[in-house]
């Protein structure tokens, strides 16, 4: 087939999400930075609105969606729905009760891709026992694809980004380096692209893709039902702001300041990153479907690591939480590990 | 000393950035770069790299949905 997903849109996946200040921007100026009411327990800068119903029970809701990662439009699909329902998982919440799912595709993209992507995001919020219950659908220059998912949660038990205290250490529990193997994926079908790419092995680029394309269809729901087991003061998923934008916002929630010490990075994604001009190394690269950043007490650490190990989740400690106003610092001699 | 040129315009993403940094690295210290392309993200991408690495934008407009930008490479 000749119409590549990746290939009619300028920005893929969760790099076409709007930057931090640019959205801390609109949301002020729209009203609707603050919180509307008692019962809202979370809103805009958390993974998922969380309100309160009565007193034991609280709706989590989430939107998300973005332009294409692959080509191939299950795999895509997949990465969607991986996407969409980690906002929950990230609260510690693993009752998703529904999902919408959001398509949006321009008129000359064959119908066969649509189904692709809806079939494979059906699939996979299916399997996380997630149902798609319906969905909306537009006519639209990019395709775009995603959802909404509703979770119901104990309101005593739900993780929030803010919660961090000083003595935490942090655990990532994927490697980062989305984008740059990503980036390899689409130029590696170009001429010009592989060009670029020709001084690099292919073996190298190959193995970062296909990490980088397994982590994004990993779902986050084990790591949830890992936090579940033990206590955790805060947690986020990596996604569009990359590990400093996400950390930063745990930073500034918490009110502590963030150390990242040591960076777990796919391997072969270095090298690309450097080619093509991506900041991996200072923990800034945009990730896509990423992993949890968790902060955990020290006398809780090893709890939550065997609870993790036994459901077969990867983790890496990345750094350490100290008191602070809200900084993230990535160390200059920060460790680099390719896992 | 010659301003180098350089024209991105239609490369996909990062092929802009990639393309301006490896052109950079062909040149001497305090040698002028133009870097012309088109779309919003691209003009942002190339021009926060370049800050981001210590070169310097002497110049960056935009005509429509093209861009020019004038580097110095340090």
């Amino acid at each position: 087939m000749d119409y590549r997903l990746t290939k009619v849109v300028p920005v893929h996946g969760c790099s076409c999400k709007l930057p931090q200040y640019q959205l801390s921007r609109l949301l002020d100026n729209a009203g609707l930075s603050d919180n509307i009411d008692e019962s809202v327990l979370a809103g805009p800068w958390e993974n998922s609105s969380v309100v309160k119903i009565a007193d034991d029970v609280a709706v989590l809701n989430t939107l998300d969606f973005f332009t294409p990662m692959v080509d191939e439009p299950e795999i895509q699909g997949r990465i969607a729905g991986s996407n969409v329902t980690s906002d929950i998982y990230a609260l510690g919440v693993t009752n998703i009760v529904s999902v919408l799912s959001i398509l949006a595709f321009p008129e000359n993209m064959p119908d066969e891709l649509a189904v692709g992507m809806l079939k494979g995001f059906g699939d996979f919020c299916r399997e996380m026992g997630a149902p798609v219950v319906g969905g909306h659908t537009i006519r639209n220059p990019w395709p775009i694809i995603g959802g909404a998912a509703t979770g119901v949660g104990d309101p005593d038990k739900i993780i929030y980004t803010r919660g961090s205290k000083a003595g935490d250490q942090l655990f990532l529990t994927k490697p980062l380096g989305i984008a740059p193997a990503m980036a390899a994926y689409r130029l590696r079908k170009e001429e010009e692209g592989k060009e670029l790419l020709k001084d690099i092995q292919e073996s190298l680029i190959e193995n970062a893709v296909t990490e980088a394309i397994d982590g994004m269809i990993s779902s986050n729901k084990p790591v949830a039902e890992a936090m579940q087991k033990v206590p955790v003061h805060a947690a986020t998923d990596i996604t569009g702001f990359g590990l400093t934008g996400h950390a930063g916002n745990m930073a500034s929630l918490g009110n502590v300041d963030i150390v990242i010490d040591q960076l777990v990075v796919i391997r072969g994604t270095p090298v690309l990153a450097e080619l093509f001009g991506y900041p991996l190394l200072t923990g800034e690269s945009k990730e896509t479907a990423g992993g949890m950043l968790i902060s955990v007490a020290k006398e809780n650490e090893d709890n939550l690591l065997d609870e993790l190990d036994k459901r077969k989740v990867r983790h890496f400690k990345v750094g350490y939480v100290t008191d602070g106003k809200g900084i993230v610092k990535v160390l200059k001699n920060a460790n680099v590990i390719e896992a | 000393m010659e301003t180098e040129k350089l024209d991105v315009k239609g490369k996909m993403c990062p092929m802009p950035v990639a393309f301006t940094k490896r052109k950079l690295e062909s040149m001497t210290s305090s040698q002028l770069l133009e870097v012309v392309g088109e779309g919003e993200l691209e003009f942002d991408n190339i021009q926060r790299w370049v800050k981001n690495n210590g070169h310097e934008i002497i110049d960056a407009s935009k005509l429509g949905a093209e861009f020019k930008i004038l580097i110095r490479k340090r």
